[in-house]
């Protein structure tokens, strides 16, 4: 049986507490709707349910009860619904976003069904009494509060809303929450700390609070003058971190900027990943215009741009490599990131060093109430991560570390060849927050990062990132913030090398860089959000060291001459509105790079390709004097337009500058590979790209739909002569070769945020280009014609879904799809050395077979108890589903005098995973 | 310097990953065709008065056997001293000179006329002489492997590159040691006959595949100290008599020497999970014609010292020689009837191996597979010049 009632404010002033009903029940469901849960409740008890059937959301749930009160068996069933209830006699009435007052009682004309209701849900402590100013919008239940003091003429003028956004159950600030203003233009999320900050005219305003899933809070703010509004979110089931890709509503549509990707954190949790390995920029991957050449593959393709020209930032520091174990796993911490943006169109004019894209990753804020963790079990790592309170609602140390146990799987291993091999890695990072006062916080980082293996007995492989970040955040006033940074990276990679004949040695690269910058946040009126600054980076390379290892070696000392640079930038970009539809978002910054002494530069003769031989005279310089110094001016501009209210155009122009190369000779990029400054004989890279995109939003953000075009012409990128020694080169100048690249693509992509089935679709058109031309032919490439770049996958399709079966449980699928790699192919063989060599096609002239890959997972979750002392997430992952034997890479090589073929796969087999998760 | 294996690797990482010790590295084939062929330059000359020899083939396709020499070249070397070295083509696409030797210091260069095409070599100077100062084996372990390692031992004035070839001889000692074998005679019937040639003891030589190198820069004496140059895993039948190597020391350009390290990583892929980027790999030989041709290879000089090293299983490992590690197998004898048995002595596939008791009766006879008891299917029963037994 459902009754509906209509309900409006309908108040009693005799009403004035909940009719308090100590009968306590027993109830007992699984799989259930919200309605069918009521109606079994109407069976045991004698109340009756009063609601409107389309506010039952399509949630199903299991629960039992042992003598519990209506009321907390009630406050249980709609915990993590926008419901709320009231019961009056023997009446519950269910209500949709409604406050209920208790502290005001003021009177409307009784209706026919007239019902008093009750404040439970917060108030604030600073508010005025709540006034509903407009009686004809009644139908819609929402608190009303007054901000600032109320003052006469206040409508026209603008004022600051600020605000904190906490969770229900744990008093948590809550990120990337979006703050809207029903019917305006203008929205924002919150922070990392949960703060958000408005500007909003004077007057009255529906201000609505929503996260995932339907949870959404209402909120009317009558605005006199500066002020607070703070929101408590029942944070339901995405506690455990159940979020998909980007939740943040409507900032698709309404940004000036294009080709930004939002790692929703918290909900790769579902998605079925390599052996349980919770993997943020694995998920990347299935957006589009991001991806990775292979699935071992080290580093990312952005848009058709090389692995070396990702920024990878975590909490502003640098990360020069965040893989493990040969890429197969990322190096970021999963529990204790906050956000992953992913800058691949335009890129915000304070980054910059970097072609293709920045990833801003962010740790998360640590909880400043209560001691909490999140942990994980998987069959390759453990992973723990603890948020420790150090001074109450001020400061928060997050620490996280994840090893591996496969060192104790090798050893226990039959196969006898692999019992010496070694294979481990491990990452730790901590983050402190310490908010000083309303106006002063700050943040610090370290992660560490190291990896080992070795594959034959006599060499062992490692390699570590270390990085540490400062930010220091100060509020002038409220239209003035400004944040310094300070952050050093650090990484390098050794390799020992330990036989049996008197030669062995230990080499080893490094890089050293610190940077400072210095970024301010100015709003001028209402129109304009300006964002200046500087910023300076000093690099340190220690190209390349080599040193015997053990008194017998024979093996002598040398280390290549450091290798030093500053890279300077001042930047400015205004988000200048220009009118309520049209938003243009322009950037400047101008790069200069210097690379400085101590140096030898060698003069080459001209007319002939740079060799040994053509060496004419050397230069040298002292320390820190100025060997060479470039600079540019880099655009930065995005514009954004409402055609309508949800569906938006943007464009793009935006250019970039680098100054540090990976040099890697191999098709994919490799740990090994060193990095090199540009100098008096390498030039930067450049980059300009222009992008188009169309935006629309369906069914109140429900649904995300957009296609985004791009073009991008890069120059002076690097490649190498063919059979070219990199490492430990003291002219390396002399193998590289300078080119231009040509990338152009279109990517779609359509996503459901939330309901029971939610996740996306992606669809990427897209080539990628490189062209390799000299005067010379040994720098030339394939005659010097535009040939495709190892990473170029035309056809590129992710489908990503998760279906919620009930509250407890989901369902979860990848399927991927790419178009093979392009690879250079032996077409020919010849006799030499009393041996057979194979001669190749043009470079890349082939393809691997295409790829694709079907994985799925099923989830459950603990039960949801707010008192239960641990929340538990189990995971069972299939990946590789079909079994597809899936060609990574193939290659030749000539063996015992003949030449053979061999094609590498991984994972060719569907791996079965089970993990177990927890927090407490 | 192999410090990636690559099928290890994949090995590591699918037992790391999944726990299965299985390889996902397979061969495949390889079925693309070449459109052009290539003209392949190979010719290093010594300090060493001997006929200096250049050899010139073309590459091919997959599908068709090798090799394919080029023949009726215009070949000839000259000097920055001024000589000429005209080459002769002694067998098709092998152009050898008359005896002489490069002199250090003076300048090289390969000049080749091929099909109305002229190409020509950049200039390499003659190295001074090298030295072998030892050659020693040892017993150790390498990968995982027991097994003996055949080192060099040089020295310089100077920072050197080396290019290492080496040629082994080994004993073959046949499974069964018998002294007589058995016939179809004029009546066709079977006969016992004392054997006339060595069956029992051969001997095979193996001239190296592998591209070796070495060099003196980046050590800290000039000299070449235990360099690896051969390992021989203990479960290799060359090792389980008596082996030979004679070991033979390139001393090589810079120049030189780097396209045969790059050919080497090209060929070897001893790279961890991606292959070098392969192409055309440069080598000295440029086409004074069509720029655009690409040839392979390199011509270069070497000044050269060969050393001769012996050891015998015993000196290592102390396995019985019935235990040691066989060139063929299995080996068991066995009984036919007659006529069968004619046809298979006749054809050569079956050997005497006994009678028993007497014989005749044919009943009596036992074969063996001829390879069984004759080791010259696997060599030669000629005992080299330079054997020296124990």
């Amino acid at each position: 049986m459902k009754r509906t009632i209509s309900l409006l404010i309908l108040l009693f002033a005799f009403f004035h507490s909940f009719s308090q009903n100590n009968e306590r029940y027993d109830l007992e469901y699984e799989n259930a709707s919200i309605d069918e849960i009521f109606l079994q409740l109407e069976a045991k008890t004698n109340f009756k349910f009063y609601f409107l059937d389309e506010w039952i959301p399509n949630k199903r749930q299991s629960n039992s009860f042992k003598q519990e009160t209506l009321e907390t068996i009630l406050g249980n069933i709609l915990a993590e619904t926008v419901l709320n209830f009231y019961v009056l006699d023997k009446r519950v009435i269910i209500t949709e976003n409604n406050i209920v007052h208790d502290e005001l009682n003021f009177v409307n004309p009784p209706d026919s069904t007239q019902v008093g209701e009750q404040e439970i849900i917060e108030t604030q402590e600073d508010q005025n009494a709540p006034i509903f100013l407009e009686q004809e919008s009644e139908s819609e239940e929402i608190a009303t509060y007054k901000i600032g003091k109320e003052s006469t003429g206040s409508q026209d003028r603008y004022y600051t809303l600020r605000g904190k956004v906490l969770s229900k159950e744990e008093n948590e600030p809550l990120s990337n929450v979006a703050i809207l203003i029903a019917g305006e233009d203008t929205g924002t999320q919150t922070d990392l700390n949960g703060n958000y900050q408005l500007r909003l005219k004077g007057g009255e305003h529906i201000i609505i609070a929503r996260t995932l899933g339907n949870n959404t809070i209402r909120k009317r703010a009558v605005v006199y003058n500066d002020g607070n509004l703070d929101f408590t979110l029942s944070e339901s089931l995405e506690q455990l971190g159940e979020v998909v890709i980007d939740s943040k509503s409507d900032r698709n549509v309404k940004e000036a900027f294009t080709g930004v990707s939002v790692i929703d954190v918290q909900r790769v949790k579902t998605m079925p990943l390599i052996l349980g390995e919770r993997d943020l920029l694995k998920a990347a991957t299935t957006l589009p215009g991001i991806s990775k050449a292979g699935e071992g593959a080290l580093g990312f393709n952005i848009r058709g741009g090389r692995e070396d020209q990702n920024l990878i930032l975590l909490d502003q520091g640098v990360i020069y490599n965040p893989n493990h174990f040969f890429g197969v796993f990322s190096a970021i911490n999963p529990f204790t990131t906050g956000s992953v943006e992913i800058y691949k169109g335009n890129i915000p004019a304070k980054y910059g060093g970097r072609l293709s894209s920045v990833f801003d990753i962010r740790t998360k804020k640590g909880n400043t109430q209560d001691f909490s963790g999140e942990g994980s079990v998987g069959p390759v790592t453990g992973n723990l991560s603890l948020e420790i309170p150090l001074i109450k609602d001020k400061s928060s140390l997050i620490v996280g570390g994840r090893a591996t146990y496969s060192d104790w799987i090798l050893k226990n291993l039959d196969e006898e060849s692999l019992n010496n091999s070694e294979a481990s890695f491990y990452d730790f990072i901590a983050n402190y927050s310490h908010q000083i006062d309303a106006d002063n916080d700050f943040n610090l980082t370290g992660y560490y990062s190291r990896d080992k293996f070795s594959i034959t007995s006599d060499s062992l492989y490692s390699y570590k990132n270390r990085m540490f970040s400062g930010t220091f955040n100060h509020r002038f006033h409220s239209d003035l913030k400004a944040s310094v940074n300070i952050a050093n990276s650090y990484y390098n990679f050794d390799i020992e090398y330990d036989s049996q004949f008197d030669n062995n040695f230990i080499t080893s690269f490094e890089i050293n860089d610190t940077k400072i910058r210095l970024d301010l946040e100015q709003s001028i009126g209402d129109k304009h959000e300006l964002n200046y600054g500087i910023a300076t980076k000093l690099y340190q390379i220690m190209p390349g060291s080599i040193s015997p290892l053990g008194s017998n070696s024979i093996i002598e000392s040398n280390s290549l001459a450091e290798d030093k640079g500053l890279e300077s930038a001042v930047f400015l970009a205004d988000a200048f509105e220009i009118s309520e539809k049209l938003l243009l978002n322009a950037g400047l910054r101008f790069s200069t790079f210097s690379s400085l002494g101590p140096a030898v530069v060698n003069q080459y003769a001209e007319g002939v390709p740079k060799s040994e031989n053509s060496v004419v005279g050397t230069q040298e310089y002292g320390n820190n004097e100025n060997v060479k110094t470039y600079s540019g001016l880099e655009y930065r501009i995005g514009a954004r337009y409402f055609i309508l209210d949800d569906f938006s155009v943007k464009a793009g122009y935006n250019t970039t500058m680098q100054y540090i190369h990976t040099l890697s000779n191999n098709t994919l990029v490799s740990p090994t590979d060193i990095y090199k400054l540009s100098d008096s004989h390498i030039k930067p890279q450049q980059a300009q790209q222009f992008s188009l995109g169309f935006f629309k939003n369906f069914k109140d953000n429900e649904y995300e739909l957009s296609v985004e075009g791009y073009y991008k012409l890069t120059d002076d990128i690097i490649d190498f002569e063919t059979g070219a020694t990199l490492f430990m080169n003291e002219n390396i100048e002399t193998s590289i070769i300078q080119g231009e690249g040509k990338s152009y693509g279109a990517e779609f992509l359509l996503r459901k945020n939330f309901g029971d089935l939610n996740g996306w679709l992606g669809y990427t058109y897209s080539r990628s280009l490189i062209k390799l031309d000299s005067p010379f032919t040994t720098q030339r490439v394939n005659n010097g014609e535009f040939f495709p770049s190892n990473f170029d996958k035309p056809h590129d399709f992710s489908a990503v879904m998760n279906y919620k079966l009930t509250q407890r449980f989901s369902l979860s699928a990848n399927f991927i799809y790419q178009t093979g790699r392009p690879v250079t192919y032996p077409i020919g063989k010849y006799d030499f050395n009393n041996s057979q060599f194979v001669t190749y096609s043009d470079r890349n002239e082939y393809r691997i077979p295409d790829y694709y890959r079907l994985d799925i997972s099923f989830n459950a979750e603990g039960n949801h108890k707010i008192e239960k002392l641990a929340h538990s997430f189990w995971s069972i992952s299939i990946y590789n589903v079909l079994g597809r034997n899936n060609p990574y890479s193939v290659f030749f090589v000539t063996d015992n005098g003949e030449v053979k073929a061999y094609q590498s796969s991984i994972f060719s087999i569907p791996v079965p995973t089970i993990t177990y998760n927890f927090k407490f | 310097m192999n410090i990636f294996d690559r099928k290890n690797l994949i090995k590591l990482i699918s037992c790391f990953l999944v726990l299965i010790a299985t390889s996902c590295v397979e061969e495949i084939e390889i079925d693309r065709k070449t459109e052009k062929s290539l003209l392949v330059v190979e010719g290093l000359i010594t300090d060493q008065l001997e006929p200096q020899t250049i050899r010139l083939s073309r590459s091919y396709s997959f599908n068709e056997e090798g090799p394919f020499p080029v023949s009726g070249a215009s070949v000839f070397v000259e000097s920055s001293a001024g000589e000429q070295f005209h080459f002769k083509e002694s067998e098709p696409g092998t152009y050898q000179s008359e005896p002489f030797s490069t002199i250090a210091g003076v300048s090289y260069k390969l000049n080749l006329e091929v099909a109305g095409e002229s190409y020509q070599s950049l200039d390499v100077k003659a190295q001074n002489d090298t030295r072998i100062d030892e050659i020693e084996s040892i017993k150790t372990e390498y990968r995982e492997k027991t097994g003996v390692a055949v080192l060099v031992n040089s020295t310089d004035e100077s920072g050197a590159y080396y290019k290492y070839e080496y040629a082994e001889t080994f004993q073959i000692k046949s499974r069964y040691r018998k002294s007589r074998d058995v016939l179809v005679d004029e009546n066709d019937s079977l006969i016992l006959v004392d054997k006339t040639r060595e069956e029992y003891t051969c001997y095979n030589t193996q001239k190296s595949t592998r591209i070796i190198l070495s060099d003196s820069e980046g050590l800290e004496a000039n000299d070449i100290d235990n360099y690896l140059v051969r390992f021989i895993s203990k479960d290799d039948y060359i090792l389980s008599h008596r082996y030979s190597i004679l070991v033979r020391q390139l001393k090589i350009t810079s120049e030189i020497h780097s396209f045969y390290k790059s050919l080497k990583e090209l060929s070897e892929s001893e790279n961890v999970f991606s292959q070098y980027q392969p192409g055309f790999l440069q080598g000295n030989i440029i086409p004074m014609g069509n720029q655009e041709e690409n040839v392979i290879g390199v011509f270069g000089t070497a000044s050269v010292d060969e050393k001769r090293h012996f050891f015998s299983y015993e000196d290592f490992f102390d396995t019985p020689e019935t235990l040691r590690p066989t060139h063929y197998g299995p080996c068991d004898p066995f009984t036919e009837d007659i006529e069968v048995l004619k046809d298979l002595i006749e054809d050569g596939h079956v050997k005497f191996f006994d009678v028993q008791p007497v014989f005749p009766p044919i009943e009596n006879l036992t074969v063996i597979n001829a390879r069984c008891v004759d080791c010259n299917f696997f060599g030669t029963n000629e005992k080299p010049d330079f054997w020296v037994d124990e």
